[in-house]
This record gives C-alpha cells, sequence and structure tokens, in this order.
C-alpha cells in the first residue's frame, strides 16, 4: 500500500482478512465472503458493497492477481490470488495486529 | 508500482471492457446469493431483490470500485473533455463566435509579442552586446550625424584606453564575377578590428589581421553564411579558393555564422579596408565606427576619452577643424542605434493588441454567460444525480479551458500567418527582421493568455451556472425568472469595460491616422512622381578628370534617352542618406571661429540639371549652366532659409562664401526653395548646392563625389527609363555597378515606412476592435432582449406604444454604451501623451479626434442596440406572452 490513512483501520482488517482467506488458494469473491463467514463462526459478515472495492483496491495495488475462470457450477467468474508482496503484507498486517490487540488485552487487563 | 500502472493504463484504455468485467463480476455475487435465497426458502423474486439489496444499490457499489482504482480523476477529466467537446459542437454558433473572437485576440498578441520580443527583448546575436557601442562625429549647433574620415577614425583607434577594438567600415556594392554567374555582391570594406569588436566568430575560416589590413596585402575576403549557400553551394573547401571582385581577385579565408550579417542583413561580403594610418584626408566623411568598451569602462569613460582624440584631431588639422569648434565625437550603445527609433511605436502596438484582448475576453465572458443561464436545467439535472458542485464546477471550467486553449490554437496559427506575412513584407521600418519568428517564448505566451483567459471568463459563468435553483430549475418554465440582478450587472458591466477599451484604442489610431495623413501631405520642395533614381560609385582612386569627363557623358546621354525629359547628378539623393554637413564663412562677416553660431549647412554637389529634374523652381537667379565648369568663377546655390538667416532682407545674389580659408571663394547666383532633403517630419534644413565639376578645391578639400545618385525624369513611368540608363552606364564603363534603382515616389515612401507601418497595424486593430465591441454589444442586448420577450409582450398587451417599449430597451443599451464611452474618453485622455513622440502636427488632445471617436462609437452602439429590440418588438404580443 501506497499511503495508510488513519481510518483506515477498519479497511486493514477487511484487506487482513481477504488476504489470510486466500492463503489457501485463489477465490472468487463469493467464496470470500462464504470463507470469511464460515471460518470467524458467523461474527464477521462482509458486505459486498465493501467487499468488491476492498478486492478491486488490492488488486490496484498488486496484492492479488485475478483471472477468469470457471467456478464450480461452470459460470464464469473472477477469481483472485495472492501474490508474493500480498503474502508479504499479510505477515506484515498479522504481526502488526498480534502487536495491537496484545496491546489492547494488557490495558484492560491491567484495568 | 509496476501493477498499480498496469491497473491504471487498463482502467484508461479499456474502460468498456473493465465495465463489461465488473458488471459480470457483481453479477455472480448477485446470482450466488441469489441461489442461497432460493433454498433458504424465499420466492425467486424474493430472492433476487434480497440479492441486490445486499449490496446496497449496486450503482453505488461499482463507484465504489471505480474510486478503488485509483485512476479516477483522469476518467473525469476525459469524461469531461469529451462531454465539453460535445457541447461546443452542440452550440456551434457559440462556439464559432468565441472561438474567433479569442483566435483574434490572441493571435495578435502572440504576433505583436513575437516582433517585440525579436526586436526589442532578445539581445543583438553578438558576443556580450551590450559593451558594442557605434561612435559617431556630431556637430554641435546642428544634430547632424556626420559620417568619420580617415584621420578621425586613426585618432580614435589610437585612444585605445577605454576600447578593447576600434573598427572603421563603409558599405557599398561590388560585383562578383569568376564563379557561377555574376552577382552584385553589398561588400563591407572593414578594418581588422571589425569581427573582434563584434564578437563574431567564424563558421569557417578566420577573419583578417592586421597585417592583411594594409594596402596591398588585402586581397582577401570574407564571405557571408548566405551567399556561402547560396552561390557556393556551401561548398566545404571555398577557404583559399580566389573569387573576383569588382575585377579584383581575393581569396576567401572565412565564412560567417549563419544569421550575421552586420552593419546590414544584405551585405555579404568582407574585404580589409587598408586605412591608411597616417591618412590626411580630412575632407571625405564617409566611416562608420564601432567599438567595443573595455571590461570595467563605462560610456561616460570612453566619452571623455573621445574628447580627448576630438581635440588632438582638432590640433593636428587646425585649418580644416578651424570653425568646427562644435565638432565633437558621440558615443551611442549599438542597440539603443538600431532598435531605439522603433521602440515607441512597437511599446505602443503592444499595449494595443493587449486592449483587444481584454475586449475579446470580455466578449467571450458574455457569451459564457449567457449560456450559463441557458444551460442552468442540465446543471440542475446533474445535480438531482448526485453529481458534486466540484464536479460540476470542474467540468465547466474543463469546458471553458477547452474553448480557449482550441482559441488559442486557432490564433497561433493566425500569428504565424500574421508573421510571415510581416517578414516577407519587410517593412524598411523594422530592424532585425531576419530574426523575428515565433519562438518558444511567445508559444508559451500564447499558452498563458489562454489558460489564463480559460481560467478568467470561464470561473465567473461557471460559479453562477453550478449554483442552481434546483426547485426553480427543474420546473416548468424555470429559464426566464431566475435571472440573477447580479448575472445582469456583471453582463453590464463587460459591455461598459469593452466600450471603454475600444475608445482608447480608437482615439490613438485616429491619432495615428492623422498624423500620417499629414505627413503624407507634407510638400517636399521637390516633385517625386516620375523620377527614377540610382546610385553608382567610381572606384576609389578614378582621377579627377575621369570623374568629370564620366558624369557629363553620362548625365548626357541619360537626357537624350527616349522617354526622359531630363537627368542629373547629385552627391545624396534627398531622403535617402544621411547629408554631408559643413560649416562655411560669409564674405564681409568676420566669424567668431570659436562659436557654436558658426553657419552651418549642408553641402551638395550637383550638375546642371538638378533642379530642373526634380521639379524645383529657383526663387531667385539662375541655376548651373554648362558655362559653370573647372575654369569659370565657381559659383553657389543657396537655400532660402540660409539665404534669409545670412543676409536678412539683402539680395544674397553676388555674395560670396567659402568652405575654409584657403578654399575659393563662391558667388551665389541662384536661392533654391527649402526642401526636405533629410526627413519629411524634419524641418527643412539649410543647404549650399556647388556644381561637382568646380568641387574640388584642392589636396585635402576635394568634394567632387565618388558616390552619386543619378535621376531622371521619364514623361511616363520612371521604371521604363531603368534598362536603358544601366545600358548606358554599361556602354561607358562595364564593370561599373549600378545599384538602388527605385522610383523617387518609393524614396519618399520608405522613408515614412515607420509611421506607415504602425499606423497601419494600429488602424487594423482598432478596426478588429470596433467589429468586437460591436459583436459584443449587440449579443448582449439580443440576449437581454430575448430573456424579457414576455415583459415586451405583457406591456405592448397593456397598451405601450412600439416605439416607447423601443426608447425603453434602446436607452437601456444606449445608457451602458455612453457611460463606457464618457469612461473611455477620460483614460484616453491620459493614456495617449504616451504617442506624442509617434505624432507629427498632431498634438495627443487633439479635439477632432475626440470628438469623432466617441461619435461614432455611439452611434455603432446604437444600431447595435436598435436591431435586436425592433426585431423583438415586432413579436406578436400573443406570442410572446407564451415565450419561456
Amino acid at each position: 500500500m501506497a499511503r495508510k490513512k488513519k481510518t483506515d483501520m477498519l479497511q486493514g482488517m477487511l484487506d487482513l482478512l481477504i488476504l489470510r482467506s486466500l492463503r489457501g488458494g485463489p477465490l472468487n469473491g463469493w467464496d470470500i465472503m462464504q470463507r470469511i463467514q464460515v471460518v470467524s463462526g458467523d461474527v464477521f459478515r462482509v458486505i459486498p458493497g465493501s467487499l468488491y472495492p476492498a478486492l478491486h483496491r488490492l488488486e490496484a495495488g498488486g496484492l492479488v492477481r485475478a483471472e477468469w475462470g470457471a467456478s464450480d457450477n461452470n459460470r464464469r467468474a473472477k477469481f483472485y490470488k495472492m501474490t508474493a508482496a500480498g503474502k508479504k503484507q499479510l505477515d506484515a498486517e498479522w504481526e502488526t495486529w498480534k502487536r495491537f490487540s496484545g496491546a489492547v488485552e494488557l490495558i484492560l487487563r491491567d484495568a | 508500482m509496476l501493477s498499480r500502472l498496469k491497473t491504471a493504463l487498463r482502467a484508461l484504455l479499456r474502460r468498456t471492457q473493465v465495465e463489461r468485467e465488473l458488471d459480470e463480476e457483481l453479477r455472480y455475487h448477485i446470482e450466488r446469493q441469489t441461489e442461497q435465497n432460493f433454498r433458504l426458502g424465499m420466492s425467486p423474486e424474493e430472492a433476487r431483490d434480497a440479492a441486490s439489496k445486499v449490496f446496497g444499490g449496486v450503482e453505488q457499489a461499482k463507484e465504489r470500485s471505480r474510486d478503488a482504482r485509483g485512476v479516477r480523476w483522469v476518467e473525469e477529466l476525459w469524461q469531461d473533455l469529451r462531454y465539453g467537446l460535445r457541447m461546443l459542437l452542440r452550440y456551434r454558433g457559440f462556439t464559432a463566435v468565441a472561438m474567433l473572437t479569442l483566435a483574434l485576440g490572441i493571435g495578435a498578441n502572440t504576433a505583436i509579442f513575437s516582433v517585440v520580443n525579436s526586436v526589442l527583448l532578445r539581445s543583438l546575436p553578438y558576443q556580450d552586446p551590450e559593451r558594442i557601442v557605434r561612435v559617431r562625429n556630431a556637430n554641435g549647433g546642428l544634430t547632424t550625424q556626420v559620417p568619420i574620415s580617415e584621420p578621425e577614425f586613426n585618432e580614435y583607434r589610437n585612444q585605445s584606453q577605454s576600447f578593447d577594438q576600434v573598427a572603421a567600415y563603409v558599405v557599398f556594392p561590388n560585383n562578383l564575377t569568376g564563379i557561377n554567374e555574376p552577382e552584385r555582391v553589398l561588400t563591407a570594406a572593414t578594418s581588422s578590428g571589425f569581427f573582434p569588436a563584434l564578437g563574431v566568430r567564424m563558421e569557417l575560416g578566420r577573419p583578417y589581421s592586421s597585417e592583411e589590413d594594409q594596402r596591398g596585402r588585402n586581397g582577401v575576403v570574407v564571405l557571408s553564411h548566405r551567399l556561402w549557400q547560396r552561390h557556393f553551394s556551401a561548398d566545404p573547401n571555398l577557404i583559399g579558393k580566389a573569387i573576383t571582385l569588382n575585377g579584383r581577385s581575393r581569396t576567401v579565408i572565412g565564412i560567417t555564422p549563419p544569421g550575421f550579417g552586420f552593419p546590414s542583413d544584405k551585405v555579404d561580403a568582407w574585404t580589409p579596408a587598408a586605412i591608411n594610418p597616417a591618412s590626411t584626408n580630412t575632407g571625405a566623411h564617409y566611416l562608420d565606427v564601432i567599438a567595443r568598451l573595455r571590461p570595467g569602462r563605462d560610456l561616460d569613460q570612453a566619452k571623455a576619452e573621445l574628447k580627448v582624440a576630438v581635440d588632438r584631431i582638432k590640433q593636428r588639422f587646425p585649418e580644416y577643424y578651424k570653425g568646427a569648434e562644435g565638432f565633437t565625437a558621440r558615443v551611442v550603445p549599438l542597440r539603443e542605434e538600431i532598435i531605439g527609433d522603433i521602440r515607441p511605436a512597437l511599446l505602443v502596438l503592444f499595449g494595443s493588441v493587449g486592449f483587444i484582448l481584454l475586449i475579446a475576453c470580455a466578449n467571450v465572458a458574455n457569451l459564457l454567460l449567457a449560456r450559463a443561464t441557458v444551460r442552468q436545467k442540465e446543471v440542475a439535472v446533474r445535480t438531482a444525480l448526485g453529481a458534486s458542485r466540484g464536479r460540476i464546477l470542474r467540468q465547466l471550467l474543463t469546458e471553458s479551458l477547452l474553448l480557449s486553449v482550441l482559441g488559442g490554437a486557432f490564433g497561433l496559427l493566425l500569428a504565424y500567418w500574421g508573421v510571415r506575412f510581416l517578414v516577407a513584407e519587410r517593412p524598411p521600418a523594422l530592424p532585425r527582421i531576419d530574426e523575428i519568428n515565433i519562438d518558444g517564448w511567445a508559444l508559451g505566451f500564447t499558452m498563458l493568455v489562454s489558460l489564463l483567459t480559460g481560467m478568467i471568463f470561464g470561473l465567473a459563468p461557471a460559479l453562477y451556472a453550478s449554483k442552481p435553483d434546483l426547485n426553480g430549475s427543474l420546473k416548468e418554465g424555470g429559464r426566464g425568472g431566475a435571472e440573477s440582478v447580479g448575472r445582469n450587472r456583471a453582463r453590464g458591466l463587460l459591455v461598459v469595460s469593452q466600450v471603454t477599451l475600444s475608445v482608447v484604442l480608437l482615439v490613438g489610431a485616429g491619432l495615428m491616422i492623422k498624423s500620417f495623413w499629414r505627413l503624407m501631405r507634407v510638400n517636399p520642395g521637390y516633385n517625386p512622381e516620375n523620377v527614377l533614381t540610382l546610385r553608382l560609385s567610381l572606384p576609389g582612386g578614378t582621377p579627377y578628370q575621369q570623374a568629370i569627363a564620366f558624369y557629363q557623358q553620362l548625365t548626357q546621354r541619360a537626357a537624350a534617352l527616349p522617354g526622359a525629359q531630363a537627368a542629373a547628378i547629385v552627391s545624396q539623393l534627398p531622403l535617402d542618406a544621411p547629408r554631408a554637413n559643413v560649416s562655411f564663412e560669409v564674405e564681409g562677416q568676420p566669424s567668431e571661429f570659436n562659436n557654436d553660431d558658426d553657419p552651418v549647412a549642408d553641402f551638395n554637389t550637383i550638375s546642371s540639371d538638378y533642379f530642373l529634374t526634380m521639379g524645383i523652381p529657383l526663387l531667385h537667379g539662375r541655376s548651373f549652366t554648362d558655362r559653370d565648369n573647372a575654369q569659370s568663377p565657381t559659383v553657389a546655390i543657396v537655400s532660402q532659409s540660409l539665404a534669409r538667416r545670412i543676409w536678412p532682407g539683402e539680395d544674397p545674389i553676388g555674395k560670396r562664401i567659402r568652405l575654409t580659408e584657403g578654399t575659393p571663394w563662391m558667388s551665389i547666383v541662384g536661392v533654391a526653395p527649402d526642401l526636405k532633403n533629410q526627413a519629411l517630419n524634419a524641418v527643412a534644413r539649410q543647404e549650399i548646392y556647388v556644381p561637382y565639376v568646380q568641387a574640388n578645391f584642392g589636396q585635402n578639400q576635394n568634394f567632387t563625389p565618388y558616390t552619386i545618385g543619378l535621376v531622371a525624369r521619364a514623361a511616363l513611368d520612371p521604371a521604363s527609363l531603368s534598362g536603358a540608363i544601366r545600358g548606358e552606364v554599361r556602354a561607358l564603363d562595364k564593370s561599373l555597378p549600378v545599384y538602388d534603382i527605385k522610383p523617387m515616389e518609393r524614396i519618399v515612401a520608405d522613408s515614412v515606412s515607420q509611421p506607415h507601418f504602425t499606423t497601419l497595424l494600429l488602424a487594423g486593430f482598432a478596426g478588429i476592435a470596433l467589429i468586437l465591441v460591436t459583436v459584443g454589444v449587440y449579443g448582449v442586448i439580443s440576449y437581454s432582449v430575448a430573456q424579457r420577450t414576455r415583459e415586451i409582450g405583457i406591456r405592448k398587451a397593456l397598451g405601450a406604444q412600439t416605439r416607447d417599449v423601443m426608447t425603453l430597451f434602446v436607452g437601456q443599451g444606449l445608457a451602458l454604451a455612453l457611460i463606457g464611452v464618457a469612461i473611455g474618453s477620460v483614460v484616453a485622455f491620459a493614456l495617449t501623451r504616451v504617442m506624442t513622440r509617434l505624432l507629427y502636427e498632431v498634438s495627443a488632445t487633439d479635439a477632432a479626434t475626440f470628438i469623432a471617436v466617441p461619435l461614432l462609437i455611439t452611434t455603432v452602439s446604437l444600431m447595435a442596440c436598435y436591431v435586436p429590440v425592433r426585431r423583438a418588438v415586432k413579436i406578436d404580443p400573443m406570442i410572446a406572452l407564451r415565450h419561456e
């Protein structure tokens, strides 16, 4: 990412979730949405209206690469795959998130 | 990041495909969601509905996706441009008028700016040009600028403290023969310091050295780049070859860089003048002198030094300089000399085109203001669709910028043609003509002016237009009611300022026209009609007898030609060159020799038929005849003002004058009228005429001319004589070049070429301004009347007479015009004083012009108001009432 705005926190979290779900291989938008919902135990439900802009942003930034292919029911769909840069970003974000949540936990526990 | 670039490019270049993919991608998602909903138990329609609702508005989602791609602004700009272009094409009339107006304004500006830049601003194409000066002689009482003699030049050159180089030159034509066809080549004979003084490096070869600048060793020549290319086909081996100039073989040793042309761009060859450093020829003044100031020295120091040189020379030749106590040397920066004359004119022209541009901008601003109202509906719709004010503003601004860039491009084309035309005409008034072109600066200037006009006149209308009254505009008939007072005021202000500017411009033009008119009606004292002139020079060193014989035969044969009524020769053609100037003694009036009041006069040697040929009626006495020859008593003819000044109230016939002690006394035999010999707009000078056959007063006082002008009066067209006269010259001497063959009328026209040039251009600009203002007033009034058509209908339906309605509307327009005229007259009154130098016998506050111009503009505005109002008033009130 070129610039990180302060309001990007939530956006960053979504990007993180997306990248994470792509770790297993290329997925299309619908699949990503399902996977996040399922894996998070239905805690996170991504609104499609936010998902696709995020995907396109990641694509423009070179963190994912898109390809058109056939879905499981043989319809045309756009599949996204994580790139090497994406993987690097994922690891970095994960670190940041771990540090962040660790700090919050510390503060909350301390209180 | 490469991928970012790739995405951006793809987004721009394959927009439809990208859009389609986005569509497909979202559609796939909606389908899957629909299936899931269906499986969960909804009906097919509910399933689909719920699916798309989840998206939260598909269009908005698409927008956000598009935004996410990050190239939004470029896409929007492209959109704006295409939309703007479509709009411009749709309102074709408006676009045409606006573009033409802008093109005229910008084109005129760019053309004049190119000229001003090339002539005034750009430094001369020599090294350190500010250090190059011209040295001139001057004679105290009368501000004459006499050429310099050899002893004077040598003295100046020896005085080398302030100067690095002092160089002299004289220009005359030569015959180039030997290789290819013979050609006449203007040659400058210069001293060796010439090229170093200018700081010019040869393109090929080298300049001549001081060794080569001596008698017997100066058989070398430097050629111009142009001649090298044209005559010698840019032969790279030309250096070292020999060419023949005026029958004399010279070795080519150098080629000048392209574009170099000093002292004039017509000079094609330079040879060493081999001036004798010990010359005592004090009488022949024919040299021009330039010098390069030494670093660290300034003009004042140079002037002081030259004064020392002048004193020394006066001591060396006391008899010659007796009575010439007013004789001094002057130092003028070369640049001043070349451009000083034309600068005020060019600046006035530059100011004028600025006015035109402002008027043009006002016109277009008004046009855009009017159109902004028309497009209010469209703006309201777009706002309702969700466009932000900034976006709309941006689009409107882009449209005006597009208009002004297109107008600017068109204007650049006009400017290019205009400058090409100007350079082709080669008005003698304009110096440095070969250096004029549309250069990078002019291009940058045009672009700047285009963009500024786009922003300035695009901004206000755009601001107005993007502030829509949504409700009002979208309603039926929304157009008519929303005319804000502010907008009307703005339009009125624009019209007033247009009228003001054009008044100033027209007054200036009017003054120039009147001045030029006066100038053309000046009676020069001679009759230039049907007179052919030409010049020729005898080679230096021609023995006196041979020269005399040649002149006698020439004039006889020329006069005897069929079609010729008379022919004569004269040392200096009128209006064509600086005059030779002498001081003289009057018998019986002892002169105080250290006084600036010593009589001086212009000195002319002529043949006996000169006054006859030129149509000059003598006032007293007689002209010279063949009986005035070398053996008969020496005689002279003086001009009337000289006679009046020297012998007031007496008859000058029989009185005697002489040039200096030692020269014979000359008896006055005739009085000639005052002639305009130097310039039409200068006071007639005091003249002495002497028969050329008697002009040899001895070794140091030989005034026999070696360069003469031949004048011949033809019965009809003077050009018909040129071939015949050239034939006669050739018959007498085959190798003698004859040059500058032109009718006398042409010389007269050339002498006023500067005011002619300025007046022509200024009048043209004034014409353009008048057209623009008329169009502007007409447009505004038409528009305003169209807006108020309903009101007119109402008035008429209520019983108002046509005449009353017309008076009302025309009166409103006229009021604006009158305000503009009033302000304009005041401003013109204040500004025209800068033109005083350009005017001949016309005051800068000339009453007639200041009355005529406002009257003209008021009348024109009145007509421009009348036509649209009359048309509108004729509409049937029933139709008018229904008009929206």
